[in-house]
């Protein structure tokens, strides 16, 4: 059983990998379409109408698409002077409310983001200059947020299953 | 509800969340719910949430946050950053050049990076175990090392310039601007630092160092880079040749080409550099969604406006109020990470500051400085751990905090300079326009 969840999680970890990779290439193409479109404004005279808004709507996507790595390389800012100075089991207790409440938080988020995947495609609602459907934007957006409460309730029960002195958070 | 009942509220559930262990990003989110869920009940409250999340990210001054990210972090894993420092240690033969070099390096690394911690890490990664081995006291060497990673903050492009910006309305440009004359008094009193220092504890600083001379042609590809790099992002901003993100952007490609071509980026290396951006945004991503949901509300019962009012009422001078505000940040700075206090503080903080008759642009450069102050202040202060992680079986705890010390005082010196004399910030914004 515990095999079988620890080999989920790290199958779940590769697509967090894979995500993140995902929000980096498009990190590197807003780098680039940004430095083109100061290029051909001085450059050609010809300043590019869609490089401010299509980088704009790009942003989005980025903004979630690292949360579930940043949990997998704990790298959130956290303050842990006082959980520091208790016995290993109520650190465990505190770890499994954090972790609780994580996932809480990323289900709110979660459903807030694929409801408006679904809203903005029932809507046809568009982006205001580039008329792009917004929600080509919101679904990458939505799916890194579901990914990332999908790995936190994983992480909540193997930590909730491992032994009080093993936790890993 | 009472807006003071509310106040108290998000700040207590707030802290208790944070005192926990919780993630702050979450602990932001996790304290405004029940009271986003309390206005506008469920259905409602992910309507809002949606609007907020559309409304923050999509915003083209914040596509500059991944932009600069990335570029200090190509900066830190290519050997521009450890190149710059040995530069400046074996071009410049006097004694204790190791120290300056160090503060050089931190300010150059500074001009072209925005995060502290990074700027730490490298500049200390390499300078940190050279100067032991010199034989450089401890607290000297780790403090100038801890205290010179904070002038990424002050000196553009600085991130917590950049938050500041998009959460009080201010013009990124002018913010980036007004920290460069406060940026250059900072890195001379630093200097100053280290000369009474060699003059007070002369066995701290060695009067010879065996380092060899440098290449005229790895100078040349050492500070080059770091001008070019620099000259790009001021030049383009401050001329108005583009905007913060286009700079960042054109600022991050030829970090990329130069980082490649002559400070020895490798793929892994490049790799390492765009997730470890990643990896930042991650948490910056939820931590900005939540500050949104946690400022709708604090809003919607007019927590910072009553808050400044209450505050006025008291008939305290503005000098009073800014020292209350600074003493406050001060603290807060020893539990809390600056990003976080940037948003979780500022929507309350910065309408008492306008009130209060302080301008926003010349308080932003107080607030940055302060903030510099938390980094390097205990139990939470990030480069102290982070330069003693680099020598850790040499350089203790303790000492890096005595080592910072000095350059605290230089810094609340510099917040006393600005106070005195706030055309320290203000001249430069004011010529450029």
């Amino acid at each position: 059983m515990d095999e079988g969840l620890n080999s989920l999680i790290r199958a779940v970890e590769r697509a967090v990998v894979w995500m993140a990779g995902a929000g980096a290439v498009v990190v590197l193409v807003q780098m680039v379409w940004i430095s083109y479109g100061v290029f051909v404004r001085y450059g050609l005279g010809k300043p590019d109408r869609m490089v401010t808004e299509a980088t704009a709507l790009l942003l989005f996507p980025v903004a979630f698409a690292g949360l579930a790595y940043a949990m997998r390389e704990d790298a959130y800012p956290k303050v842990t002077m006082a959980t520091d100075l208790l016995s290993p089991s109520m650190r465990k207790v505190f770890d499994v409310i954090n972790h609780s409440l994580m996932l809480g938080v990323g289900m709110f988020f979660s459903y807030a983001g694929v409801s408006a995947t679904i809203r903005a495609f029932n809507s046809g609602v568009a982006s205001e200059i580039l008329h792009w459907p917004r929600y080509l934007f919101w679904a990458p957006g939505a799916l890194a947020l579901v990914l990332f409460s999908f790995y936190a309730a994983l992480r909540l029960i193997r930590l909730i299953r491992t032994p009080a002195v093993q936790g890993d958070f | 509800m009472e807006w003071y009942t509310v106040g108290l509220g998000l700040l207590g559930l707030l802290m208790l969340f944070i005192v926990i262990g919780l993630p702050i990003p979450f602990a932001l989110a996790g304290a405004s719910l029940p009271f986003l869920w309390q206005i506008q009940g469920w259905n409602t409250s992910i309507v809002s949430a949606e609007l907020k999340l559309w409304g923050v990210w999509i915003d083209y001054i914040l596509l500059a946050v991944p932009l600069f990210v990335f570029l200090g972090e190509l900066i830190g894993k290519s050997s521009i950053g450890p190149n710059l420092y040995q530069f400046l240690h074996q071009g410049v033969r006097i004694k204790g050049s190791a120290a300056y070099g160090s503060i050089g390096a931190s300010a150059g690394f500074g001009a072209v990076c925005g995060s502290s911690m990074v700027g730490a890490l490298t500049i200390g990664g390499v300078a940190l175990p050279e100067m032991l081995r010199l034989g450089y006291g401890k607290r000297l060497s780790s403090g100038v090392l801890a205290a010179g990673g904070t002038l990424s903050v002050l000196i553009p492009p600085s991130l917590i310039l950049l938050f500041y910006g998009i959460v009080t309305d201010q013009s990124i440009g002018d913010l980036f601007i007004a920290g460069v004359v406060p940026g250059i008094i900072l890195v001379t009193s630093f200097v100053v630092v280290v000369l009474v220092w060699g003059i007070l504890k002369p066995e701290d600083i060695p009067s010879r160092e065996d380092a060899a001379k440098m290449p005229m042609m790895m100078i040349i590809n050492t500070v080059g880079p770091i001008l070019l790099i620099g000259l790009v992002i001021t030049v383009a901003i401050y001329a108005g040749i583009a905007t913060p993100t286009e700079a960042a952007a054109v600022a991050a490609l030829l970090t990329v080409i130069l980082a490649f071509g002559v400070g020895g980026l490798t793929w892994q290396g490049f790799k390492d550099a765009i997730f470890a951006t990643m990896r930042t945004m991650g948490y910056l991503g939820l931590l900005l969604s939540a500050g949104v949901l946690f400022g709708f509300v604090l809003t919607y019962y007019r927590v910072p406006q009553q808050f400044t009012e209450l505050f006025l009422s008291f008939d305290l001078s503005p000098t009073t109020v800014l020292m209350i505000v600074l003493v406050f940040y001060i603290i807060l700075g020893m539990f809390l990470e600056p990003v976080s206090m940037t948003f979780i503080t500022l929507p309350t903080i910065y309408p008492l500051m306008s009130a209060a008759g302080f301008d926003l642009i010349w308080f932003g450069v107080v607030y940055t400085i302060t903030m510099e102050i938390a980094v390097l202040t205990p139990p939470v202060g990030l480069n102290l751990y982070v330069i003693q992680a680099i020598s850790r079986d040499q350089v203790s705890i303790g000492d890096v905090i005595m080592g910072c010390l000095p350059f605290i005082g230089m810094m609340v010196l510099l917040i006393a300079l600005l106070i005195a004399a706030p055309d320290l910030a203000l001249w430069l914004p004011g010529q450029m326009q």
